[in-house]
């Protein structure tokens, strides 16, 4: 049958959503009828093509030595507490994408252990970040799996009882009484364990690294609140100060934070540099961040934060401030974590100075507000500085915040 | 300019609540956590169409799917938004496979794979032996596909990526995309009726 030169365009138009032309040409062409069919078999059969998932173990595999292997970026090679806080950060992504369903599998004892634990295909895993836990693990049927999990290693077994003790996120030591355990740290070759065995981190693995505070995949051990409340002073940071407590159970002696909201007597301002306005169509970026002030100015800050991301990732002159108010527009949505991993990606890509003493100070409150006091006194002490007497007021008050909760420790 | 500060709202923030694009911006930066939820997010995705392009075995998928998000990570600064972070994953796979099969002559392997394996003497008795079978030659007659129409084809019918995204990804004019996938399929109809 004589090929007709319309075919190409037979799939221009499927991706334009044109389904009507394709159906009056089809109807019309019986070359195109017979080829587009023909697509539509071998694309079913292509889509029957055996590729089932690899096996959850295998997945893991991959994804530690993925991790293992991932280096910073070759042009910014980052210093040794990065890859620290990197550990600890991927048991936050790894505990925290996994489903809250629970159907235990085993005994685990240690009251004053800080874990938690999840249970998804077949998998259940304890997320220990400090503290010692004792686990018995009945013998798991060939479908389960049962697996202890630091920041910076796994422990796997099959049916048997042991300790894990962590310190700081990291895996401080590990005792089997019966059956055998497989260990894997991240960078490391597995090591097994056989019943009387034990393992514990060498004097090169310190038990508590110093590294910056990440946040915790567990409840937090403390939430410090600032017991006097701090002027309002930033320009434009998106936190104040911490206004509720976190939800999860806290110790006894975990000072309570009062649920406070400001509200905002005056609608935010547009900023120092809002979008020129001139006869000419606005570009794409200008139309973007336009969009972007009217949906902060609308309450609508995940709106804002949208178009904000989207202007900030066009070429222009609005790329900078964009991404910075992106960053704000997230952190007055109320995503924290989000907003946290943006100032840090902020603070590292060089700001401006006066952005930089701004985005310390909030990335201050941020880390104050989940417990991270000593990052929070960094970030404060590193926007004291500020030229701006707001920025400086703000961390200013962060600092009095943080001496405040100290001396009520005392 | 100056304005009131909002207050915190506190939520239970997680990079699970991140967008893919956010994820890349903080691989960027170093994070890990970051690369490893846009692996957990992607890996199904990139492992189906590896193991579609490519037709390792599972061990070498394995290391071409880690070595796709290591290059993702490398290179994540240079996402600009112009396709889904799914569709640039896909390009950097595309080009992870072909590096790849440079190095180990696959490609002449592959050609070779329809001539090499004659189609099975056993009839179908049955309609899903039948079906089995048809896949079976499917999945022969595209490993005999030049990799530029697999490509295309892969990508395009099997991943579902739009012509215009496929051909940012690729570098290609969407003409070339979709000529490529008109090619495929015809060699794909033939190679199939010539089992």
């Amino acid at each position: 049958m004589r090929e007709c030169p319309q075919f190409t365009t037979l799939l221009r138009w499927r991706d334009a959503g044109e389904a009507e032309q394709i159906e009056a040409h089809l109807a019309d062409c019986p070359g195109c009828a017979q080829a587009w069919t023909s697509l539509a078999d071998l694309t079913a059969l292509g889509m029957q093509m055996p590729s089932a998932p690899p096996a959850p173990r295998q997945i893991e595999s991959v994804r530690t030595q993925l991790l293992a292997n991932a280096n910073a970026p070759p042009a910014r090679r980052a210093p040794p507490w990065i890859a620290i806080a990197a550990a600890l950060l991927v048991g936050l992504a790894t505990w925290s994408l996994w489903p809250t369903e629970r159907r235990p599998i085993a005994s685990i004892s240690g009251a004053t252990a800080d874990y938690a634990v999840r249970y998804e295909a077949g998998v259940e895993r304890v997320a220990l970040r400090d503290g010692s836990i004792s686990i018995e693990v009945a013998h798991l049927p060939a479908d389960q799996r049962f697996v202890v999990q630091t920041a910076d290693a796994e422990i796997e077994v099959r049916g048997t009882r042991f300790t894990v003790i962590a310190d700081g996120g990291r895996l401080h030591r590990v005792e089997v009484t019966e059956g055998r355990v497989e260990l894997r740290r991240s960078g490391h070759a597995t090591v097994a364990l056989e019943a009387d065995q034990s393992w514990q981190a060498g004097p090169t693995q310190p038990a508590r690294p110093v590294a910056p505070a990440t946040p915790s995949p567990i409840a937090p051990t403390m939430t410090p609140a600032p017991t006097t409340p701090a002027p309002a002073t930033l320009s434009s940071a998106p936190v104040q100060q911490p206004t509720s407590v976190a939800k999860r159970p806290q110790p006894a002696d975990t000072p309570r934070v009062q649920p406070k909201r400001v509200t905002p007597k005056r609608p935010i301002a547009a900023p120092e540099t809002a979008a020129p306005t001139s006869a000419a169509p606005p570009s794409p970026q200008t139309e973007q961040f336009e969009a972007g002030w009217r949906a902060v100015r609308a309450g609508e800050f995940d709106e804002a934060s949208a178009a904000f991301s989207a202007a900030a990732r066009l070429r222009g002159p609005l790329a900078a401030d964009a991404r910075w108010w992106h960053i704000v527009s997230l952190g007055r949505a109320g995503h924290d974590a989000q907003t946290r991993v943006a100032l840090t990606a902020y603070l590292k890509s060089g700001p401006p100075a006066s952005r930089r003493a701004e985005a310390q100070v909030m990335l201050g409150w941020l880390n104050f507000s989940t417990g991270r006091v000593d990052a929070a006194e960094r970030a404060f002490k590193a926007g004291a500085n500020a030229t701006r007497a707001k920025v400086r007021n703000g961390a200013t008050a962060g600092l009095k915040a943080i001496a405040d909760w100290r001396a009520k420790q005392r | 300019m100056s304005a009131r500060v909002l207050p915190l709202r506190r939520v239970d923030g997680t990079t699970a609540e991140l967008s893919d694009a956010a994820l890349l911006a903080a691989c960027a930066a170093g994070d890990g956590a970051a690369l490893g939820a846009l692996f957990d997010r992607h890996h199904a995705a990139v492992y189906r169409f590896i193991a579609r392009l490519s037709q390792s075995d599972a061990a070498d998928i394995d290391d071409l799917v880690q070595t796709t998000f290591l290059t993702a990570q490398r290179s994540a600064r240079k996402y600009q938004g112009r396709s889904t972070v799914r569709t640039w994953l896909f390009g950097i796979a595309v080009n992870t496979v072909r590096r790849e099969a440079r190095s180990r002559g696959r490609r002449q392997r592959l050609a070779g794979l329809v001539a090499a394996q004659p189609a099975s003497a056993v009839r179908a008795v049955d309609e899903a032996v039948a079906q089995r079978e048809a896949v079976r030659r499917f999945q022969d007659a595209l490993a005999g596909l030049s990799e530029p129409l697999r490509t295309c084809f892969v990508l395009c019918q099997l991943e579902g990526v739009s012509g215009p995204e496929a051909a940012q990804t690729l570098g290609l004019r969407v003409g070339t995309v979709y000529r490529r996938i008109h090619d495929a399929r015809k060699r794909l109809q033939a190679a199939m009726e010539g089992m």
